[in-house]
């Protein structure tokens, strides 16, 4: 080969070198189609699979304390009897005492609530002996309605607990707070006092109560001797226990 | 030939080569180049809910307060759900081209934001940022609302925050798949009219880890879109920029949620070679709720009403100023049609009430405009 022809090649050949050090970058990305997803995502999905949407309210509106939490908890059941297969005899912390309570056909509650889908009652004591009970109500379609007409202040007062507070209370699940009615009442005839935790749960942030809506009650006897806060504070513990987890969220 | 003339034969061209290839690694050496495309723009812009409005009377006002307050970019959704209500295919444009009508009539520029897929496009319908089960739904609707907008809507987003799970129905996020979706979007959005400029989905600021709860600090999610090669599917980065209750010039860091951690994500797009792009900032304040306003609701923290509008032009004034990549900056938002209302803390960042009254930012706004 002749001298000038191979410093012509010499510098196409540089030239070339130039030219894929320039755009090689990017032809090589344009080849590499991008993967299917998860590879380079983050660690791990969330442990807690299900999402719930609950507020201190439901009816009339969205109040500005809906808070979005995750469950390790299936709470779309449709019948008591399915809840209660759902929802395991241990929840944190806490373990089941006794049998399910299916309140279905109490006659206040088929008298106020109509038929709810689900209307079960459940105790949990702890390893110190403290003891709640969970009672969980749902319905869907018109009589939805019944559960948010139908409060704990309203009904307790018929059964002889006559309401001495009323408030909303919040506690920090992670590092936000879920809101939750407070009631605190007395049984007119032995004295004895229970704090009733409430608030509505939904599975989809549309809330349409025809496709279902939940309330669920923690209720708290406070035993002799023990603060109010107290026990409102191990009533929190078991909500945490339920839904260590809340999402950020604004609705907009 | 004469052997000179055979030498001018092979050495022309390859100087000319030699001095294209020059100017592009000088360029290139330089960091950023002159003019990064999509700067030399009007840089006031605001979201909007005008899809949101009832009464026509309300958008025209809602654009003319606006369009005297020097704002000329109308950040607006425009969701799938609505336009392609119930089978593919079948479209409902009406409500739509009314806006865009509208922005036109107002000389204001368009971006959209093209998300909420229809029932019709997953199995699962619980939620509805839920992306699309094939994603090719997406793309023909991308496609065919480009076509439908030729020419007049010259910006469109792929999506919103997807480093939310909120934004990605409540499953874990995922920067590959988010990738996936941008790339058919641009694809098909190039297809219809290869003048379209794409926007990327502006990222959420916050510093969680989705293996926490599934949110996404913003950095990294950035950083792994990239790895997946998204860099080659938008014209413009999209990014978030709230400045919660600090100055505009508080510094960057990586741990801290600022206006300027934009200029964190802009640091990423170098390394990744996205130098010559620019950054449009999506949704851009300061929340002035009141001073009773209950601490657990505050998400953005808050200012007050006088910071609020000093820092929103002192911080617009201050970008200009030191990002050269620096683009449209959209407030976050001129006006709400009265569906948020005064107990969220959102209510306070609106430059305007519901019943067009304006707030000091606006205000504010309106004079560093005139």
């Amino acid at each position: 080969m002749l001298p000038a022809a191979r410093r012509h090649l010499l510098v196409i050949a540089l030239l070339l070198v130039a030219v894929i050090l320039t755009w090689g970058q990017r032809w090589i990305a344009a080849a590499n189609p991008i993967p299917a997803s998860g590879g380079d995502g983050p660690a791990a999905a969330p442990a807690l699979p299900y999402t719930y949407f609950v507020d201190v309210e439901g009816w009339y509106r969205i109040t500005p304390y809906e808070t979005v939490v995750r469950s390790a908890y299936d709470l779309t059941a449709g019948s008591s009897e399915a809840m209660a297969a759902a929802l395991p005899a241990a929840v944190g912390d806490w373990r089941q005492v006794g049998e399910d309570d299916y309140v279905g056909d109490d006659p206040g509650v088929v008298f106020y609530l109509g038929q709810p889908t689900v209307a079960l009652q459940r105790t949990y004591q702890d390893g110190s002996g403290r003891r709640l009970a969970l009672t969980i109500l749902g319905n869907s379609g018109k009589d939805s309605f019944l559960l948010f007409s139908h409060t704990p202040e309203t009904c307790y007062p018929g059964r002889l607990w006559q309401a001495l507070a009323g408030r909303r209370e919040s506690a920090l699940l992670d590092d936000r707070a879920m809101s939750a009615q407070y009631l605190l009442s007395q049984q007119a005839q032995t004295g004895e006092r229970l704090i009733v935790l409430y608030w509505y749960l939904w599975d989809t942030p549309r809330r349409d109560p025809e496709e279902g809506v939940l309330s669920m009650r923690v209720n708290l006897f406070v035993p002799p001797g023990e603060s109010e806060e107290a026990v409102l504070a191990w009533g929190w513990d078991f909500i945490r226990s339920l839904f260590p987890q809340t999402v950020p969220w604004e609705r907009f | 030939m004469p052997a000179k003339a055979k030498l001018a034969l092979w050495a022309l061209p390859a100087l000319a080569l030699i001095g294209a290839i020059g100017v592009v690694m000088l360029a290139r050496d330089a960091g950023e180049p002159q003019t990064i495309p999509y700067t030399d723009v009007n840089p006031y812009g605001a979201n909007f809910f005008l899809e949101r409005e009832v009464e026509g009377w309300k958008q025209d006002r809602t654009l003319e307060m606006a369009k005297a307050a020097g704002i000329g970019w109308i950040k607006q959704q425009f969701p799938w759900a609505e336009i392609e209500p119930q089978h593919k295919g079948e479209f409902e444009w009406a409500k739509y081209d009314r806006i865009v009508d509208l922005a036109g009539e107002y000389g204001m520029e368009i971006i959209a934001r093209l998300d909420r897929p229809p029932n019709w496009t997953r199995q699962d319908n619980r939620f509805e940022t839920l992306p699309p089960d094939d994603l090719a739904d997406y793309g023909d609707f991308v496609y065919a609302f480009v076509r439908h907008y030729l020419g007049r809507v010259r910006y469109i987003q792929i999506w919103n925050e997807p480093n939310l799970t909120a934004e990605w129905g409540f499953q874990r996020v995922d920067a590959v798949a988010y990738a996936r979706l941008l790339q058919e979007a641009y694809r098909r959005a190039k297809e219809a009219d290869p003048g379209v400029v794409v926007l990327s989905a502006p990222l959420a600021i916050t510093l969680e880890d989705a293996s926490m709860r599934g949110n996404h600090d913003d950095l990294v999610f950035l950083e792994q879109m990239y790895q997946a090669g998204a860099g080659d599917y938008f014209d413009i980065l999209s990014a978030n920029a709230f400045g919660l209750d600090r100055p505009p010039e508080d510094p960057p860091d990586p741990e801290v949620l600022n206006f300027r951690r934009v200029e964190l994500q802009r640091a990423i797009m170098e390394r990744y070679g996205d130098g010559d792009k620019p950054v449009w900032i999506n949704e851009y304040g300061w929340n002035a709720a009141p001073a009773f306003f209950p601490e657990e609701l505050l998400t953005w923290e808050r200012v007050t009403d006088a910071q609020q509008a000093d820092y929103t032009v002192r911080g617009i004034a201050w970008a200009r100023a030191h990002w050269p990549w620096l683009g449209v900056v959209n407030v976050w938002y001129f006006r709400q049609v009265g569906d948020i209302p005064p107990d969220r803390p959102a209510y306070y960042f609106g430059l305007v009430d519901p019943d067009f009254t304006p707030r000091p930012v606006y205000d504010a706004l309106r004079r560093a405009n005139q």
